[in-house]
C-alpha cells in the first residue's frame, strides 16, 4: 500500500504538524492488513510520546485479562517528539506490550539508530497485533511496507539476522530490530535487539516471537519540521552547554561508560552479589570496575547524534574467551553476570554479555535466574543432576555460561529458568520462593536498595516491577541534591521523593525521550524547563514546565490504571522476603535493610502523594479528574 | 598502601578515593594518623597541606568548604546527615571520597 512522505503528510488541512510525524502505522499479522491512523494530538499531547504514547495505546486497545503471548496482546514501538528532531541524546524508543514475565505494563527503552530512522520512515509509532501463521519479517521503507517470509531467519542470531537482512533487502543503511532464539523459544525474558542495543527487560522479545516476527527493518528518508528553528536551536545549544558543564558527563563518563558505578556502587555498599547475599563483602573492583574494564576497551560508540558516546566496544584477546567482542558490559550486566552470580573474571562477563545479545536474552534477568539456581545448588535444595550435571556454583563461569545457552534454547533446566525466577520458583517447590529476586515477576536490577531507600520504594512501586530506570533516585546513589538531597538510609520523606523521581524521569526520558545519562550527570536541575522549551519551539504547542511534570504523573496513573484492570493491588508493591528481612553483611552500607514496617510507612506516603487510595493503591477518582483522564476514571468508577 | 602521618597522634582513620581523587593521592586507600577528637575539617585541611593546589580545587578549599559535587561518606553515611565536615571521627572510621559519577 501507498504512504505519504513525511513531510506532506505532515501538513494538515493545511495546518503543518510540527515535531511529531503525525501518523502511527498499524500492521496485523494475523490478518496482513496494514494501514496508518493519523497521530491525534489531543490523544498524544497529554502523555507527550515514546512510552507515554505506547502505554495509552496498550490501555486502551489490549483487553483485560489476555495471555501476553497471545495475539491479542500488541506490540509498539513509540518514539517521541524529540526523536530525530536535531536535538543530542534522543534516539530513543519505548517498546510496550503487556509483559508475559509480570502480567503488568512491559516497558522497556532502547536507543542506537533504530529509533531515529522509525521517525524519518513518517512514524510516531508502530503498532503490531495479531500472530503470523508462520516466521515474518516486516520491512518499512518510508511509505512502502511490507510483510515478509522470515523461515530463512528463523534460529539466526541476532548479530547474523541483521546482517544477513540488509543484504538481502540491498539496504545497507537500514536499521534492524529483531529476536534471536531465545525470543523465537518464547524464553519469558527475551529482548529485542536493535543494533547492539536492547529493549531489554520484562519479555518484550518473547512477545514479538509469540507473533512469528523475526524482524523489523526500517529505512526512513523524512525529516521532522521543527515549529520555531531559531529558538529550538537556542534550546539545543543551551543543552549542549549544560552538558559540557557537567562534572562528569565528559571526560570520565564518556570516557568508561556506565561500568564506572561498579566502582561507585562498590564503595556505597549497594553493589549487589551472589543473589543478594554478599553485598558489601564480594566487590571485585579491581578486575570489574570500569577502570578494569578500559583496559579491554578498544573504541566508544554512541546512539545517533550522541556527542558523549558512552558505548564501548571491549575485546578478549587472551584466555579461553579470546576473540569475545561486546558493545558493553554495562554496569547493569556487570552485576547480574559478574558479580551476582560471583564471577570476578572480566573475560568470562565479556563473554556472557556477547552470548545473551546474540540469543536475544535479558542480561539482568538471565544472570539473576542464574544466582538464583546457584543458591539453591550450594543450599541442597536442588542437585547437579537436576541442573544436567552442571555445578554451577557462584563462580563457575564455565557453568553459567554453559547455562545462558541452556536457557536460550530451552534445553533441560534451562527451560525451567526460561520461565523467570517467580515462575521457576513455583515450578521447583522445596521453599525455593524465598530465593527468588523478583517484584512483581521482575528480576532485581544491580543496586542493592536496603542501602537507598527511595531507588527501592520505586523497585517496588514501578509498573513495571523492578526496574532501576523507571525512579532512579540519583541523591541516594550520586548524591545529587535535586530537588534535594537526602540520607539514603532514612524512610521518612521517600514517598514524595519516589513520586517526584517516577513522574519526572517518566515524562522527561521516557516520554520525549532524553537519554538518562546527560539528565543524571547535568540536566536534572533544569530539565523540566529545558524540556519545555525543546517541547515548545519543536511543536509549536504549549507545555510549561510544570505540566511537562505533569504529563509524567499522568502517565504513571494510566500505567497504573493498567495493572489495576489486571488485578493488581497494594500487596504487589512489595520487596522479596531477602531485602526485608536480612541485613546487608558487609561494607558501606553494613545493617541495612527495608523493614516490613519501613515499607509500609514509604507505601503510605507515596500513595497520599500520588493520590492513591490507601488501602487498595489505586488512584481516586478526584486524582484522575484533576489528570484529565475522565474517561479513564469513567471505566473504573462509571461516568460522572 | 600509602602511609600519611600528622604529628604523634595514635587515632588511624582509612582515606578511600575513587577515580580522579584515587589519582590525585596516588592510591585508593591511605592510612592517615590523627589527634583524638579530629574531624571531617581536620582531616580535609591535612589532606589539603600535603597535596596543594589540585586538592583545593578537586575536593575541598578551607575558603569555600567541600567542593559540591564530592561526596564524603564516613562509615557509608553521607556527612551532610552526620554533621557537616565537623563530624567527629573515630579510630578505625572509613571516609570515602568520591568525585562525581553517572550511568548504570
Amino acid at each position: 500500500m501507498k504512504f505519504k512522505r513525511l513531510e506532506r503528510a505532515s501538513a494538515r488541512g493545511g495546518i503543518a504538524l510540527f515535531g511529531y510525524a503525525g501518523k502511527i502505522l498499524y500492521v496485523d499479522l494475523s490478518s496482513r492488513e496494514i494501514y496508518e491512523k493519523e497521530l491525534d494530538i489531543d490523544y498524544v499531547h497529554p502523555v507527550i510520546g515514546g512510552a507515554g504514547l505506547g502505554i495509552r495505546i496498550l490501555y486502551d486497545e489490549v483487553k483485560p485479562n489476555i495471555d501476553p503471548l497471545s495475539p491479542e496482546n500488541k506490540l509498539i514501538f513509540s518514539v517521541g517528539p524529540l526523536v530525530g528532531s536535531g536535538a543530542p541524546c534522543v534516539s530513543r524508543m519505548a517498546v510496550v506490550a503487556k509483559s508475559p514475565l509480570t502480567g503488568a505494563v512491559g516497558m522497556s527503552l532502547s536507543g542506537g539508530f533504530f529509533p531515529t530512522e522509525l521517525k524519518f520512515a513518517g512514524y510516531d509509532a508502530l503498532v503490531i497485533s495479531g500472530r503470523a501463521d508462520k516466521p515474518v519479517y516486516l520491512f518499512i521503507r518510508d511509505d512502502k511496507v511490507t510483510i515478509n517470509d522470515a523461515d530463512w531467519l528463523w534460529g539466526l542470531t541476532t548479530f547474523d539476522t541483521q546482517a544477513i537482512l540488509k543484504e538481502k533487502l540491498h539496504e545497507p543503511e537500514a536499521k534492524i530490530a529483531c529476536i534471536g532464539p531465545a525470543g523465537e523459544r518464547l524464553v519469558r525474558f527475551a529482548c529485542i535487539i536493535n543494533e547492539r542495543r536492547a529493549a531489554g527487560r520484562k519479555g518484550l522479545g518473547a512477545v514479538m516471537g509469540s507473533k512469528n516476527l523475526k524482524a523489523i527493518a526500517v529505512r526512513g528518508t523524512g525529516k521532522v519540521l521543527r515549529a520555531q528553528d531559531e529558538r529550538f536551536r537556542q534550546a539545543v545549544k543551551k543543552m549542549h552547554d549544560l552538558m559540557k558543564q557537567s562534572p562528569v558527563l565528559y571526560p570520565s563518563f564518556s570516557k568508561l561508560g556506565t561500568p564506572m558505578v561498579v566502582e561507585h556502587t562498590a564503595e556505597l555498599g549497594i553493589l549487589p552479589a551472589k543473589n543478594w547475599t554478599a553485598t558489601g563483602a564480594f566487590a571485585p573492583v579491581e578486575t570489574l570496575g570500569g577502570e578494569a574494564q578500559s583496559m579491554y576497551t578498544i573504541t566508544r560508540v554512541g546512539c545517533y547524534g550522541c556527542p558523549v558516546m558512552c558505548g564501548q566496544i571491549k575485546v578478549v584477546k587472551s584466555g579461553p574467551f579470546a576473540g569475545f567482542l561486546t558493545e558493553g558490559p554495562e554496569f547493569e550486566s556487570t552485576y547480574s553476570l559478574g558479580t551476582m552470580v560471583g564471577v570476578n573474571y572480566l573475560p568470562a562477563v565479556i563473554a556472557a554479555d556477547r552470548l545473551c545479545d546474540e540469543y536475544g536474552l535479558d542480561t539482568i534477568s538471565t544472570g539473576v535466574v542464574i544466582a538464583f539456581a546457584m543458591e539453591l545448588l550450594e543450599r541442597g535444595i536442588i542437585s547437579q543432576e537436576e541442573l544436567d550435571g552442571l555445578d554451577l556454583k557462584f563462580g563457575n563461569y564455565k557453568a553459567m555460561i554453559e547455562m545462558i545457552r541452556k536457557i536460550a534454547f530451552r534445553e533441560g533446566a534451562g527451560n525451567i529458568l526460561a520461565e523467570g525466577v517467580k515462575r521457576a520458583s513455583k515450578i521447583i517447590g522445596r521453599g525455593s520462593e524465598r530465593y527468588a529476586l523478583h517484584i512483581k515477576g521482575l528480576e532485581l536490577p544491580g543496586y542493592d536498595v536496603r542501602g537507598a531507600k527511595a531507588h527501592g520504594l520505586s523497585y517496588a512501586t514501578a509498573y513495571t516491577g523492578a526496574d532501576h530506570n523507571r525512579g532512579y533516585a540519583i541523591q541516594e546513589i550520586f548524591g545529587v541534591p535535586v530537588p534535594y538531597a537526602v540520607d539514603r538510609f532514612a524512610v521518612e520523606g521517600k514517598g514524595r521523593l519516589c513520586k517526584w523521581n517516577q513522574d519526572v524521569r517518566t515524562a522527561v526520558c521516557d516520554c520525549m525521550p532524553l537519554c538518562v545519562f546527560p539528565f543524571d550527570m547535568g540536566l536534572a536541575a533544569v530539565s523540566l524547563e529545558l524540556m519545555s522549551e525543546l517541547y515548545e519551539s519543536l511543536t509549536g504547542l504549549s507545555m510549561k514546565p510544570e505540566e511537562v511534570l505533569k504529563a509524567g504523573e499522568r502517565v504513571n496513573n494510566i500505567a497504573r490504571l493498567f495493572n489495576v484492570r489486571e488485578g493488581f493491588t497494594r500487596a504487589d508493591d512489595t520487596f522479596p522476603a531477602r531485602i526485608m528481612d536480612e541485613e546487608i553483611p558487609a561494607g558501606a552500607s553494613k545493617g541495612q535493610r527495608i523493614s516490613r514496617e519501613d515499607l509500609e510507612k514509604m507505601l503510605d506516603e507515596y500513595y497520599e502523594a500520588r493520590g492513591w487510595d490507601k488501602n487498595t493503591g489505586i488512584p481516586t477518582k478526584a486524582k484522575l479528574l484533576e489528570l484529565g483522564l475522565l474517561r479513564e476514571a469513567a471505566h473504573l468508577y462509571g461516568p460522572t | 598502601m600509602g602511609q600519611l602521618s600528622f604529628g604523634s597522634f595514635k587515632m588511624k582513620v582509612k582515606v578511600r578515593a575513587l577515580f580522579q581523587v584515587k589519582e590525585l593521592l596516588g592510591t585508593s586507600e591511605l592510612i592517615v594518623n590523627l589527634n583524638d577528637g579530629s574531624t571531617i575539617e581536620d582531616l580535609l585541611r591535612l589532606l589539603e597541606s600535603r597535596y596543594g593546589e589540585n586538592f583545593r580545587n578537586m575536593v575541598y578549599n578551607p575558603l569555600e568548604g567541600v567542593k559540591p559535587t564530592i561526596m564524603i561518606l564516613v562509615n557509608g553515611r553521607q556527612i551532610q546527615f552526620i554533621g557537616g565536615i565537623k563530624t567527629r571521627l573515630a579510630e578505625g572510621d572509613t571516609v570515602s571520597l568520591i568525585p562525581p559519577a553517572g550511568g548504570g
